[in-house]
């Protein structure tokens, strides 16, 4: 308990809402413009190849619109989260940031905010105004095949958030590339991890403490379907999100706090 | 005022930066902190602004720990290291994105600093030369009026006339209740401007005097007879000797700092008797 409640408590007094609004808009003067302009060509480049690609079929598949999208926010969250300190990486570059008047946890909300709730906003704003240029194209006249795509929006904000926490614990970590090596880590992690659920699972199968039904129709969730077992209910895996995002917000508070310049 | 209490730091455990330094510095000084490349000075900076965490030892800047890396440690202190690349914004965004975070920040005194330096108030901070954006470093750096200034080689990439401007807008814009440490090996660069001299030195701060007393314990002197006896270290400079003596009768003599300072690493003289 003492090991939660420390950190947390440190956190709480070192958290100041001024300096996080402060953080945020001082990322939007820095690199607000690109990584606007950097999503906005991702996300035409979508509309435009899922408006062009099935031409010969005269239907729009939309399945490439949602597999693409969910890529978008999947990878290019995490790869943004990854960025998020990447300007301490130089003292030349960095010392301004990292000398900053405000605390280690105002830093590492203020790029988790940036990272995670913002990037998802836009993600959110991309992904409906994407659909409304279809919904305005149907209405044109255009065809559409019919939707194969299950969409399960609690695993993926789920999925999302797991990772851009992750990803954030390596931006604090990895000073030299840190989207290289957030991949190699995770990699290497995800690996170890389904290794011993694995191992875990083949020991506890047979007194009947887990399922080993699959739902043939069900989406690709991190919890299930990877191992083959259902291994929770809804509740239980955000519960399991929750606590590994709050185990790499703090690993990634510590890494920050010890980094020099 | 900063206390740096028995502080040790390393890269690499078998190659020691600093080692159980300990100092305490004051306010309303203008420090002049010198060394040989690669002695340390830059790491010693970092360590004071929290850049860099100790492996032992601590420093408190205002009886701020900057261990504890927190907006009230950090709001003591500003730094402006040897190479600035600053972002590719403008000057007006770049203030924007800082200044806002110094409560005592003086948008008056920037923009007279940087009309001093000839600074361009339009274009991309990054497409500046080297010399630009340092001195918009420097000009934001003293601007912040933090209680300390720590400027890291200033005068490096800087030209002439810059460098006698840097001197000038470091006399106009430092406070009496301000404190700067100037690093350097430029001696002759900050001779005008710094009031205390410590020398870096084996991982150690080996002489830390202020310039009166300085004055009062040492003679300098060119002479063309050289007493070897009452001399504590020597020079020749063409046929004649610069010579650095024990002031016992008290005479005033200019300080010459480079002397000093060869004195200071030399390890078979202690200028600390």
């Amino acid at each position: 308990m003492l090991l939660l409640t420390h950190p947390l408590t440190l956190i709480n007094k070192h958290m100041n809402f001024n300096n996080i609004k402060l953080l945020i808009r001082r990322y939007f003067i820095k690199d607000g413009f690109n990584v606007i302009i950097g999503m906005t060509s991702i996300w035409l480049l979508i509309i435009i190849i899922n408006s062009l690609k099935d031409q010969a079929v005269s239907a729009i598949d939309l399945d490439f619109y949602y597999t693409a999208m969910t890529m978008l926010l999947i990878i290019g969250g995490p790869i943004l989260t990854s960025l998020m300190f990447f300007e301490t990486s130089e003292s030349s570059k960095g010392y301004q940031f990292a000398i900053l008047p405000v605390s280690i946890a105002d830093k590492l909300f203020s790029a988790w905010f940036i990272s995670s709730i913002l990037y998802g906003v836009l993600f959110a704003l991309y992904y409906y105004f994407g659909l409304i240029i279809f919904e305005v194209l149907q209405n044109m006249g255009v065809n559409f095949k019919a939707i194969s795509y299950s969409f399960m929006p609690n695993e993926l904000i789920q999925v999302y958030f797991l990772g851009n926490a992750f990803c954030l614990m390596g931006a604090s970590w990895f000073k030299k590339n840190p989207i290289v090596m957030n991949m190699v880590f995770s990699t290497i992690v995800s690996i170890l991890f389904i290794g011993s659920l694995g191992i875990i699972f083949y020991f506890i199968k047979p007194f009947g403490m887990v399922s080993s039904t699959t739902d043939a129709g069900k989406t690709l969730s991190i919890n299930d379907n990877i191992t083959g077992f259902t291994i929770s209910n809804s509740t239980d895996s955000m519960l399991l999100v929750a606590l590994l995002t709050g185990f790499f917000m703090l690993v990634a508070f510590y890494k920050l706090k010890e980094r020099n310049i | 005022m900063i206390e740096i209490n028995n502080t040790s730091f390393y890269y690499k455990k078998t190659n020691p930066v600093i080692s159980n330094v300990s100092l305490n510095l004051e306010q309303g000084h203008c420090y002049g902190l010198l060394g040989k490349n690669g002695e340390g000075k830059t790491s010693l900076l970092k360590l004071m602004c929290g850049g860099l965490n100790p492996i032992s030892g601590n420093i408190n800047v205002q009886q701020q720990p900057m261990a504890n890396r927190n907006a009230d440690s950090f709001r003591q202190i500003t730094l402006v290291p040897e190479v600035v690349l600053l972002p590719p914004v403008t000057s007006k965004s770049y203030l924007k994105m800082n200044a806002p975070f110094y409560p005592n920040f003086s948008y008056t005194n920037f923009h007279t600093m940087l009309e001093q330096f000839h600074i361009p108030t339009t274009g991309n901070l990054s497409n500046f030369s080297q010399g630009q954006q340092k001195k918009t470093a420097i000009a934001f750096g003293l601007a912040t009026k933090t209680p300390w200034l720590l400027l890291d080689e200033p005068t490096n990439g800087l030209d002439i006339p810059s460098k006698q401007q840097f001197q000038t807008i470091l006399s106009e814009f430092f406070n009496a209740d301000q404190g700067v440490i100037i690093s350097t090996h430029q001696i002759q660069d900050i001779e005008n401007l710094i009031d205390q001299v410590l020398i870096l030195d084996n991982q150690k701060i080996v002489f830390n005097y202020s310039l009166e007393e300085i004055e009062n314990k040492f003679l300098f002197e060119t002479t063309n007879a050289l007493k070897e006896d009452a001399v504590l270290y020597h020079e020749k400079q063409g046929m004649a000797f610069n010579t650095l003596q024990k002031n016992i009768l008290k005479t005033p003599s200019t300080i010459n700092l480079a002397l000093l300072f060869n004195a200071a690493i030399n390890p078979s003289i202690n200028l600390n008797k």
